[in-house]
């Protein structure tokens, strides 16, 4: 950055009119952009006229005596947090808008014709929402990690956005949970298949029912996975990518992916690669070596349809960053265990999704990892933990809610709960054996297949018990949140067993709700549930009343 | 000496409860009135009605303390207290039978089932409040069907020896399920017994994600239904005890006794 530019932005952190000034660039920069004819053609779109009308009532409703209210409230709020908090705040917020509008520096033709055919997209935007709201509450290292991760995830979505759109016959699509290392060594683009599907539920919770509702319609039955039904339905109203040189899908996350994706692959006729995970997966077993198979099947299929050449030398730093981020997740779970968990909840669970979970093992992530577990290794040290009100330590089970993202700071504001890990966060961490080719893909093989989704959720049940019992001695939390995803089949009968579990163990509060759809279990719902549990087994008092209810189910 | 009077009041969906304790504990006057659209009504309502059984009574705002239960719990007017109905009908039913260490409540809305500690205290609970099916709302449709009242349908259930099996366990499938029986001529007791034994399935499912542990009893509008307690004494295999007192109070009993310990508490504090 400019030392200019620098100087600029620190003297618009005090000085009003300077912000003001900034701010009207910004302005005038969009007034130019909207006298392109492309986008006065696309403004024309019905979608995006719906949009701008959405952005209508907002207006009105902000301009509104309770919109004032509200405004002068959250700026009350703001002026509580301490200097470094607030600038973490404005430094991250001009990041995350960044990292979301680069998605037209390339080919901006391009990248702003499919905003306009592909809607969804633009709901990228609304991550920068997304952090304010993760964020709100925090306060030291759990804010600035929190940012850090999500700033990462959104570049890390552009980027794949920026591949399929602008390089579709040169880009490969690929399910969640796909070996990313691999693509990575070979120099393949990337495009991860539920990226929108991520994206877009975590940042409006009514974003995902229109594509929803497109499957249920075409017959899927409405108690798949919501998770595996939402992209098929972005496709089936046709506002998903049909182009791409090739495709690799996999069973790993659960089997409702063979369900939602098989109409869509058979749509897209595209060559197709399957690389599935075996059930009750042990290493050195024989469906251990089956699955090493598969992956050299799958180096072989891209290498025919993409032209490109595995680099070993280049697998091999690549699973070295792996090693490296495996060892300091390791020693965040470790550091979780003192009596102040020094870096809890979303701020340690958005870490993991993009390093081992979207686009695994990049350098971004090994920094990523190193700042956080600084910041955690800092307030171990000074024993400050990652809330400061902190009552109850708890270990959530199963995947978080992405249709109530910030779940995790409402249990911490509310009743002064601690998520110090969860089910997604805490799979077996191996180190990978970089000597040869072979050695590399037997670790490869171990770390995807027991992977939290692919270990947990497939089976058998002695996995996921297993697991749980692990974090109940590692942690010993006072209650399990049993997040129970009322359309993941395998789960809703574990929670039964889950139940008989906690009366020898813990309490359990088990807490439906459908992975990205409110309105089978609101937000309230679900915060109801929690509030139930709290009152009644854990006889506790809440730390904000204020909280116990309220109305989001109209906002993102 | 003037008489510190407590109560508690629970404003369920069909019905709202008071009841007005001493500071000794003893129960000197109770009401169980009709819900009216608001809750604020239907609260004020009954507890001026359990009033007029308490000579010491003069009005709401006399009472040392107020403690607000069920769905309507935020629109007891002069409320001191909030708590669940859970943890009431948890401590209600230990007051009146401490061996008692299961409960399923039946409620105009919600079924829930509850494991209590030895102190009254919540160990476990479940519920099913997204659905009418089994509650008492659900027996108000059936008895509606067979053209009843319900304590008469309810009764009905009790000269069966053989229910007929009834598959759905939706209300509104039930509701048809039912009048489909009935144009076959089928007997009106047996279908009444199968519909009693279907929820007792439903309860003894949620009784088992809470956990059984004897004493099971049941409280709630709907333990007054015998059909339904004999469906559920099959179902487990024993007989659940029966409470001495009203079972539609048990929430609001439940209720009183904390604001009787509030009440205490904030004497020696």
């Amino acid at each position: 950055m400019k030392e200019e530019t620098k100087a600029t932005l620190k003297r618009a952190l005090v000085d009003e009119r300077t912000r003001n000034a900034l701010l009207m660039k910004g302005v005038g920069a969009v007034s130019a952009y909207m006298v392109d004819d492309r986008v006065k053609a696309a403004v024309i779109n019905k979608t995006v006229m719906k949009g701008v009308g959405k952005v209508g009532e907002f207006a009105a409703k902000a301009s509104s005596p309770q919109g004032q209210a509200a405004f002068k409230a959250a700026l009350d709020k703001n002026k509580q947090a301490n200097l470094h908090d607030q600038w973490i705040d404005f430094k991250y917020w001009l990041k995350m808008w960044a990292a979301s509008m680069s998605l037209t520096k390339v080919e901006s033709g391009k990248t702003t014709d499919a905003m306009f055919r592909y809607p969804w997209i633009l709901d990228e935007l609304k991550t920068t929402h997304l952090a304010k709201t993760l964020a709100r509450g925090r306060t030291g290292a759990s804010k600035e990690a929190l940012y850090r991760e999500l700033v990462l995830t959104t570049k890390a979505a552009v980027e794949g956005l920026q591949n399929i759109i602008t390089d579709p016959e040169h880009t490969v699509m690929t399910h969640d949970m796909i070996p990313s290392e691999i693509t990575q060594a070979m120099g393949i683009k990337v495009f991860l298949v539920e990226a929108a599907a991520n994206v877009i539920g975590l940042d409006d919770q009514h974003a995902p029912e229109k594509y929803l509702d497109a499957m249920y319609a075409q017959g899927l039955p409405d108690n798949t996975c919501t998770y595996s039904t939402q992209t098929p339905g972005m496709f089936a109203v046709d506002e998903y990518f049909k182009k791409a040189s090739c495709l690799i899908a996999t069973n790993m996350p659960c089997e409702a992916h063979f369900e939602g994706y098989s109409m869509m692959i058979k749509e897209m006729g595209i060559p197709t690669y399957w690389l599935d995970v075996p059930y009750n997966f042990h290493p050195g077993d024989p469906g251990a070596k089956t699955f090493v198979e598969d992956i050299k099947g799958m180096v072989a299929f891209l290498e025919e349809h993409t032209g490109k050449k595995m680099n070993w030398v280049r697998l091999k730093e690549v699973c070295e960053r792996k090693n490296e981020l495996t060892k300091m997740r390791t020693q965040l779970w470790d550091l979780n265990r003192a009596l102040n968990p020094p870096l809890t909840g979303d701020a340690l669970y958005y870490a993991y999704m993009p390093a081992f979970h979207l686009a695994a093992s990049t350098q971004e992530d090994v920094d990523l990892y190193k700042r956080i577990t600084a910041l955690a290794l800092r307030n171990y040290a000074s024993q400050t933990p990652c809330f400061e009100n902190i009552r109850y330590r708890t270990v959530m089970w199963s995947t978080p809610p992405f249709d109530y993202a910030g779940i995790y700071g409402w249990v911490e504001r509310c009743w002064g709960i601690e998520i110090v890990n969860d089910m997604e966060e805490f799979g077996t961490a191996y180190t990978i054996d970089t000597s040869t080719p072979d050695t590399m893909l037997e670790g490869l093989a171990n770390c995807w297949c027991d992977a939290a989704m692919a270990r947990h959720m497939r089976g058998p049940a002695e996995n996921w018990i297993d697991g749980l019992n692990t974090l109940n001695d590692m942690y010993q939390p006072d209650f399990i949140l049993d997040m129970n995803h009322l359309n993941c089949r395998g789960y809703t009968s574990l929670t039964g067993f889950l139940n008989e579990w906690g009366k020898d163990h813990v309490p359990v509060c088990v807490c439906d709700y459908n992975f990205f759809d409110t309105r089978v279990v609101s937000r309230q719902g679900m915060r109801t549930q929690i509030n139930n549990f709290m009152f009644n087994v854990m006889h506790a008092d809440p730390l904000d009343p204020s909280l116990l209810e309220f109305d989001d189910s109209q906002a993102w | 000496m003037v008489t510190e009077l407590v109560c508690g009041c629970d404003v369920g969906s069909t019905y709202g409860k008071a009841v007005i304790m001493d500071s000794t504990g003893a129960i000197l006057g109770s009401s169980i009135v009709r819900s009216k659209m608001d809750p604020e009504s239907t609260a004020q309502l009954a507890i001026e009605t359990a009033g007029e059984e308490v000579e010491a009574f003069s009005s709401i705002g006399g009472l040392a303390y107020l403690v607000g239960t069920g769905y309507g719990r935020n629109y007891v007017p002069t409320c001191d207290l909030n708590v669940s109905e859970i943890s009431c009908h948890a401590m209600g039913v230990h007051l009146t039978n401490p061996a008692v260490r299961t409960i399923i409540d039946i409620g105009g809305q919600d079924i829930k089932g509850i494991m209590v500690d030895g102190d009254g205290s919540v160990r476990h609970f479940s519920m099913n409040d997204k659905c009418a099916a089994g509650t008492g709302r659900y027996f108000e449709n059936m008895a509606r069907a067979f053209e009843m009242d319900l304590p008469a349908f309810c009764e009905l259930a009790l000269q069966s020896n053989s229910p007929t099996p009834i598959s759905s366990q939706c209300t509104v499938f039930a509701e048809s399920e039912v009048i489909s029986l009935l144009a076959q001529k089928k007997r009106p007791a047996d279908i009444a017994a199968g519909i009693q034994a279907s929820v007792s399935k439903r309860c003894y499912t949620l009784l088992k994600t809470a956990g059984i542990e004897r004493e099971v009893t049941m409280a709630g509008g709907c333990a007054k239904n015998r059909g339904l307690k004999r469906a559920m004494d099959r179902m487990l295999g024993f007989e659940l005890v029966t409470l001495d007192t009203d079972p539609q109070l048990m929430g609001a009993i439940g209720a009183c006794e904390f604001a009787r310990r509030k009440a205490l508490a904030s004497k020696f504090t």
